[in-house]
């Protein structure tokens, strides 16, 4: 017995494809490595379009595109970078185009980003429901609260910034390649984004609360 | 007060970017300036409170309405699949037919060669080495005649393969892992490259980052409108709700018949009297899949719900939801 949570490490080490293994055996077919990878990036992806688009539907949509297209794409992926590195890139461009689409169709002109639903043309999901109660959201504590504020103080560009550093702990180097700009300008935007929301921050509360 | 160029070096001193002479650059200017240190605090204050409460969890049952949402697609194929699919640029469909027709000349040819379509006797009965074999016409056309009378064709003769353009079409692929059973069923059709596309039902542009996926039109499951039936696809989720609540069971109870679902134990026998304090264990709910957002949401309200990761995908109207009811401490 006193050996058990020794054994149990070293299956969780053994048992815990990588994200490589998965991929290879989702290119064999086993269609089960989907499952993982989806349980395994769900949060990721969710959080990652919803900082963007600061709406819950909305980010479950695209959220929700997202894995479709990785689905679609999973077959040729060659693993030339790493996997979660390709799934934020999927992201970002999602959250890109569906802005470009919308502000195209002038739909944020009247109206704010958070407060608009689902596209009329965009196709029918699944998605679930946000009668109270159901948006864990609306349980989170104020410190969450603060940050969901403070993160909508920033323009898009530093929120993706700072959340993939931050937030999914990636590298300057990773975050420069999955928005697409060099490494001094991850740098400097991601200052930038830490020292406004200092300050929205501090406004709101004093430092030794959040630490 | 961080605006200097030399501050945006602070918050890659923080995030240990920065390469050591650059990094001991800042250690000096943060010994000798308490601002400066203040400015650090500060930048780590923000990145500790993005790191701890930035996080936000996937709305219940995405994995399941992900999963669903791609039950209609394809089987993934990856690029050597692919070019086994169209090796050298030729439909594997087209190979299929080509050797089916060399197999049938080669058949008819050996069957006209050995005599109005009926093979000698001693087809089928190996002739022992050395052993001379006497041709007898007559007796051989006598005991086809016998064979056809009492013998199934193709155990003598293989049939040519009949290869009609539907078959030709499509071929059959084996997914492994047959207990995923939403993703693709065990036996998948991938349509060839010649059929129709798959509808689609949004096109939003893509731009830029050439390795990933660009956004494609979405095809989504036929038959997600309302009234249209079995168009849903249900999941079966194994979640465990850790609760302080000792009646949980009985709350567990109520709600499922709120949402139109049923009760059972780990045996299977429905359960139908009231549970009381006690009772938390492991129950089957099967609840209308249309219910599922619903009542997936009242479950958290019973306690902290932890999603296990071998969720099943099952074509059903129905899901089936094991939920563990595990005792914490108040």
């Amino acid at each position: 017995m006193e050996h058990a949570p020794v054994i149990g490490l070293i299956w969780a080490t053994v048992g815990r494809a990588t994200d490589r293994e998965l991929v290879a055996q989702f290119q064999g077919g086993d269609a089960s490595a989907y499952s993982e990878i989806v349980h395994r990036y769900q949060n990721r992806v969710f959080t990652l379009a919803l900082r963007w688009m600061r709406d819950h539907a909305v980010a479950e949509e695209v959220a929700q595109d997202v894995f479709i297209a990785l689905f679609r794409s999973l077959g040729t992926f060659r693993g030339d970078a790493k996997l979660s590195t390709w799934v934020y890139r999927v992201v970002v461009n999602h959250c890109k185009n569906r802005i470009q689409y919308r502000r195209r169709r002038h739909m944020d002109r009247h109206e704010p980003l958070e407060g608009v639903g689902v596209d009329d043309d965009s196709p029918r999901r699944q998605l679930a429901s946000h009668a109270p109660g159901a948006d864990a959201s609306r349980h989170r504590s104020e410190a969450e609260q603060l940050v969901a504020d403070g993160l909508a103080q920033l323009d898009e560009e530093q929120r993706m910034i700072i959340v993939l550093r931050d937030i999914e702990d990636l590298s300057y180097e990773e975050i420069g390649a999955i928005m697409d700009v060099p490494r001094g300008t991850v740098k400097s935007r991601l200052h930038r984004a830490r020292t406004q929301l200092a300050t929205v921050l501090s406004r709101r509360i004093g430092a030794e609360d959040v630490l | 007060m961080l605006e200097s160029p030399a501050n945006e070096d602070l918050s890659a001193y923080l995030d240990g970017e920065l390469p050591p002479e650059a990094s001991a650059r800042v250690e000096r200017a943060l010994s000798s300036d308490p601002s400066l240190q203040a400015e650090l605090e500060q930048l780590r204050m923000v990145r500790s409170m993005l790191s701890k409460h930035g996080r936000v969890e996937a709305p219940f049952g995405f994995k399941a309405r992900v999963l669903a949402a791609v039950a209609d697609e394809p089987a993934p194929i990856s690029t050597w699949r692919t070019w086994l699919r169209r090796p050298f640029g030729v439909p594997i469909e087209g190979f299929a037919v080509a050797l089916a027709a060399l197999l049938v000349v080669v058949v008819v040819g050996n069957r006209e060669q050995a005599g109005d379509g009926v093979l000698p006797n001693n087809f089928d009965a190996p002739t022992p080495a050395g052993e001379q074999v006497i041709v007898n016409p007559e007796r051989d056309a006598a005991r086809a005649q016998q064979r056809q009378l009492s013998l199934p064709e193709p155990e003598a003769t293989p049939a040519p393969t009949q290869v009609d353009k539907g078959e030709a079409d499509s071929v059959t692929t084996v997914v492994r892992g047959g207990s995923v059973e939403g993703l693709a069923t065990a036996a998948d059709t991938i349509p060839s490259t010649d059929a129709p596309d798959i509808p689609t039902a949004v096109t939003v542009p893509s731009e830029g980052f050439a390795a990933a996926p660009s956004p494609e039109p979405v095809a989504q499951p036929s038959g997600t409108a309302a009234g249209d039936a079995p168009a849903l696809f249900g999941a079966s989720y194994r979640y465990q709700v850790s609760t302080s609540d000792p009646d949980a069971a009985a709350q567990l109870l109520r709600l499922a018949g709120r949402y139109g679902g049923r009760v059972s134990d780990p045996s299977g026998r429905q359960v139908t009297a009231s549970l009381g304090a006690g009772d938390n264990g492991s129950y089957r709910v099967q609840v209308p899949a249309e219910n599922l957002a619903e009542f997936g949401a009242s479950l958290r309200a019973l306690g902290s719900v932890v999603e296990h990761p071998d969720d099943r995908i099952f074509a059903s109207s129905s899901v089936t939801i094991q939920v563990d009811l595990v005792q914490s401490a108040p």
